[in-house]
């Protein structure tokens, strides 16, 4: 007896189904590149090679140099104790780390202006030095991190927890020292999730909107990331050249979605080492 | 009800679950589906469910033919070899899961449904447990819940898979003894899977040996293990010693010993394998009149209430495993490392 | 730990101690004040809106992925997380070009009258966008680790096909459909970039919270953007505590002790 439901059934969740993510999925990637390529190849290059357009990638591209690194370093860290120790505190790490996703980027970014704008804490001290940090690049990259900051660690806890200490403890009975233990064994176990993380970090580094708009001024030219450079250019009407920016973005999402699935593919290979399960 | 399982064949892509397998199960029965992993048994059980669909060949229940009819349509109860029990309800709320989702017409009145939950929590010996949730539950707990729940429909057939699989020995001990008494108390006609042929061999009343996708051989307790019609039947349900001689008139000749053949008389003359079980061999200490097998006892495994001997052969280097009462072994005085002689009452030898 | 701080206490603190150090009459005035009113109502039953709509086709979604065959299953799967991956200013300008009345959808959608875009509407559609894979991903595994012995059972003791997925197969999944819903709500709450643009941004009408602190802000006007802030962050933390703990149900449900 096959305990599955009617094939007209079948047929007509699947449809509904797929309409559905049709029309929330496809329909805005389609409108990218659609709208990126209506005035022609040509307009599109212009479009990008803009003076402020080149000077948006450049910042984004210096932000996520800056924040990818540093959060990768800290993520592997953090998971890396979190999973192989027990101390005080270790909960609140935890729910620390998830905080940066629970609040609104808006806010993310409030707190920055409040922490170094010229009316923030350390405001007159800054000014007193002469250093500019909301309303410029210090203050992008700033709020970056702190937004990219879950990513690394979010994808490596889970597996570090599932992978236990057992291997780690093998190769201390046979005398490799701590740092020997991490590099050759901890790290090559969860490479495919850090690869991921590393992926998502990036990915959302270059992409943050919310908490950089608060941040940056939005100094044309000189505090505009890419996406602050496409909502300019669409504000002023400009939407094939704000499509043609958003769409290498939109490329970077897929690549982003190609690289989830080749690691899940990979470390499923890799004799169960525990794909990374979120999205 | 009774069941009839005709000509059922059955192949997953290129496995051949069931091969041709045809099967009578009375009224009132409790019969043993006994086999190895991979021959068909489970399988078949499923297919008398409806939960497999043959891909040739009939099922027939009561003398109807059943084969088409759905699940739902052949009121079977189904116990589940890892109970599949529903984790969000409790005890209760299983129990009378099958008599809540009657279709209107036929569903009783809420009232009846939880005095006929209570008389089967009673039934089986969960009083008190009502309330908890599966996850609350020991083993053998949650395997008293399925059976209850799959009774409490009043099926025409129980069908069990494995039933007592999953549990510790002791536990398993208590439940089978159990089942056989329920059965005896509610008469409904029932199958369980297995591959301990000594639980087949306790519980049920036919036993139905499987292997390979075949049914070996299908009779009662004592048939299947007194006259096993193969090896394999042989070889399944217990200890087999295996003697190579010759056949010559009804007697076969092993080393020095000649022992009658027990069985078909008809077995040609020749060279053949003799087969016995561990309590059919005699045992001495000293050299018996007649001829018998010179053994050097290798291991004494004296706990319980038979003695097991590891005994072996001096003229072909091979183990013969035999069984003698406790007081047997006193009285013989046998010794690892001492020199005992072996005869086997009777062989069995398969064509 | 050094890092941590840094990071992330730091700014934290910042934001409590302006918001505390506004007075309280002045912080309770700002956060009652109408306009605000609107926007926290809107912000609230725009995201109880979308994640709702997620929790309903999240769930048929994972179950079509996970039960049917169909061509083309891989790319779609892998798509579901296009909203996770894809940057907020992109999909926002995506949808608001699609659902303006001379979008793809707007057009289709004013021909019965409809209008999307600049709406509260657009802002449920926006909302609906960035919550998707949520409800998906969270469903999917639970759904197929689902052990089919289950529904056999149901089926043996009578139940129909229907019955089979009200009364034990939905029952298994809904800590996963809940976990979901709550994870969607959440984002959405702050969510700004996908909904600045098909919003906007009338206050009173289509104004979300995240945008009114916004606009405080560029108006200098920081006690009013921290005492907005404050409360949607209150409203925050106990959705994460919300979610934290559905999530130790969900995993104590499906233990099999």
């Amino acid at each position: 007896m096959d305990r599955n439901e009617l094939p007209l059934l079948r047929w007509l969740l699947t449809t509904v189904a797929l309409g559905f993510l049709a029309l929330f999925l496809l329909v805005p990637l389609a409108v990218v590149f659609t709208q990126a390529l209506r005035g022609g190849v040509l307009t599109y290059l212009t479009a990008i090679r803009e003076p402020s357009a080149l000077s948006a990638i450049g910042l984004t591209l210096l932000t996520a140099a800056v924040a990818v690194p540093s959060n990768l370093a800290f993520g592997v860290a953090a998971s890396w104790a979190i999973a192989k120790f027990e101390f005080p505190g270790k909960h609140l790490l935890l729910t620390l780390i998830d905080l940066p996703f629970a609040i609104s980027p808006v806010i993310s970014g409030l707190m920055f202006v409040l922490l170094f704008g010229s009316h923030g804490l350390f405001g007159p001290w800054l000014a007193q030095h002469g250093v500019q940090v909301v309303f410029a690049v210090p203050g992008i990259v700033l709020a970056t991190i702190f937004v990219t900051f879950p990513f690394v660690a979010r994808e490596l806890v889970p597996l570090m927890q599932a992978q236990g200490l057992e291997e780690e403890e093998a190769a201390l009975a046979l005398g490799a020292g701590g740092w020997q233990t991490f590099w050759h064994v901890t790290l090559p176990n969860v490479r495919w999730g850090l690869l991921y993380g590393v992926v998502l970090c990036t990915a959302r580094a270059m992409g943050e909107f919310g908490a950089v708009s608060v941040v940056s001024g939005h100094i044309r030219g000189l505090t505009n990331t890419i996406p602050l450079h496409v909502e300019v250019l669409y504000n002023e009407y400009n939407f094939t050249a704000a499509f043609a920016v958003a769409s290498l973005l939109a490329l970077l999402a897929l690549i982003t979605l190609a690289a989830k699935k080749l690691v899940i593919w990979r470390s499923g290979r890799d004799a169960g080492a525990g794909a990374p399960t979120r999205g | 009800m009774s069941i009839e399982v005709r000509s059922i064949s059955k192949r997953f892509g290129s496995f051949a679950a069931l091969s041709d397998v045809s099967l009578e199960i009375p009224s009132g029965g409790l019969a043993a589906l006994l086999g190895p992993s991979g021959s068909g048994k489970t399988t078949l059980l499923r297919v008398i469910a409806g939960l497999e669909m043959p891909d040739s060949g009939a099922v027939l229940l009561d003398g109807t033919d059943a084969t088409v009819r759905s699940v739902r349509e052949r009121q079977v109860g189904f116990v589940f070899q890892h109970y599949a029990l529903f984790r969000h309800m409790n005890v209760f709320d299983n129990i009378a899961f099958g008599l809540r989702v009657r279709p209107r017409p036929e569903r009783l009145p809420e009232r009846e449904i939880r005095a006929r939950v209570k008389e089967l929590v009673h039934l089986v010996q969960l009083d008190g447990f009502a309330d908890r949730y599966p996850s609350q539950l020991s083993g053998g707990q949650r395997q008293r819940v399925a059976l209850a729940r799959a009774l409490a429909i009043e099926p025409k057939v129980l069908l069990l898979d494995e039933p007592f699989g999953a549990l510790d020995a002791k536990v398993r001990q208590e439940l089978r003894r159990w089942l056989r008494r329920l059965h005896d108390e509610l008469h409904v006609t029932s199958v369980f899977v297995t591959h301990d042929q000594e639980e087949a061999l306790e519980v049920a009343d036919r036993v139905v040996v499987m292997n390979e996708g075949r049914v070996e051989q299908a009779g009662t307790p004592e048939e299947v293990y007194e006259r096993p019609v193969n090896p394999f039947v042989y070889h399944f349900l217990g200890y087999v010693n295996l003697f190579r001689g010759r056949v010559k008139g009804g007697r076969m000749q092993i080393g020095g010993t000649e022992v009658e053949v027990q069985g078909c008389a008809d077995v040609p003359d020749g060279p053949a394998i003799g087969y016995a079980r561990p309590h059919d061999l005699e045992v001495e200490h000293q050299p018996p009149a007649g001829a018998a097998l010179q053994t050097e006892v290798r291991h004494v495994h004296a706990i319980g209430p038979v003695v097991r001997l590891e005994l072996l052969r001096c003229d072909t280097a091979e183990t013969i495993e035999a069984e003698i009462t406790k007081e047997d072994y006193r009285t013989l005085g046998l010794r690892t490392g001492e020199t005992a002689f072996v005869r086997p009452r009777c062989l069995r030898v398969f064509n | 730990m050094l890092y941590l701080s840094l990071v992330v206490l730091l700014p934290l603190s910042a934001l409590f101690l302006r918001a505390t150090g506004s007075g309280w009459h002045q912080v309770w005035a700002t956060v009652t004040d109408p306009r605000v009113l609107a926007a926290y109502r809107l912000s609230f039953l725009a995201s109880l809106t979308g994640a709702l709509i997620n929790a309903v086709f999240g769930l048929l979604v994972a179950w079509v992925l996970v039960r049917y065959d169909f061509p083309g299953k891989p790319l779609v799967d892998g798509l579901v997380d296009l909203p996770f991956a894809l940057p907020t200013a992109v999909g926002g300008i995506a949808l608001t070009t699609a659902y303006a009345s001379n979008g793809w959808i707007g057009k289709a959608l004013a021909a019965v009258g409809i209008q999307a875009a600049f709406t509260p509407l657009g802002i449920v559609i926006a909302l609906t966008f960035i919550g998707l894979p949520f409800v998906v991903r969270t469903v999917q595994p639970v759904l197929q680790d689902l052990d089919a012995e289950l529904e056999e059972a149901a089926l043996t003791l009578g139940a129909s096909r229907a019955q089979t997925f009200f009364r034990v197969i939905l029952p298994t999944l809904a800590p996963a459909v809940l976990t979901g819903f709550a994870l969607a709500l959440a984002r959405a709450l702050g969510e700004y970039g996908s909904v600045v643009f098909i919003s906007g941004n009338m206050p009173m009408k289509t104004e979300i919270a995240p945008l009114l602190i916004m606009t405080k802000l560029e108006q200098f006007d920081y006690a009013g953007a921290t005492a907005i802030a404050a409360v949607m962050l209150a409203a925050s933390f106990l959705l994460l505590l919300a979610i934290n703990l559905l999530q130790g149900w969900a995993a104590g449900v499906g233990r099999r002790a």
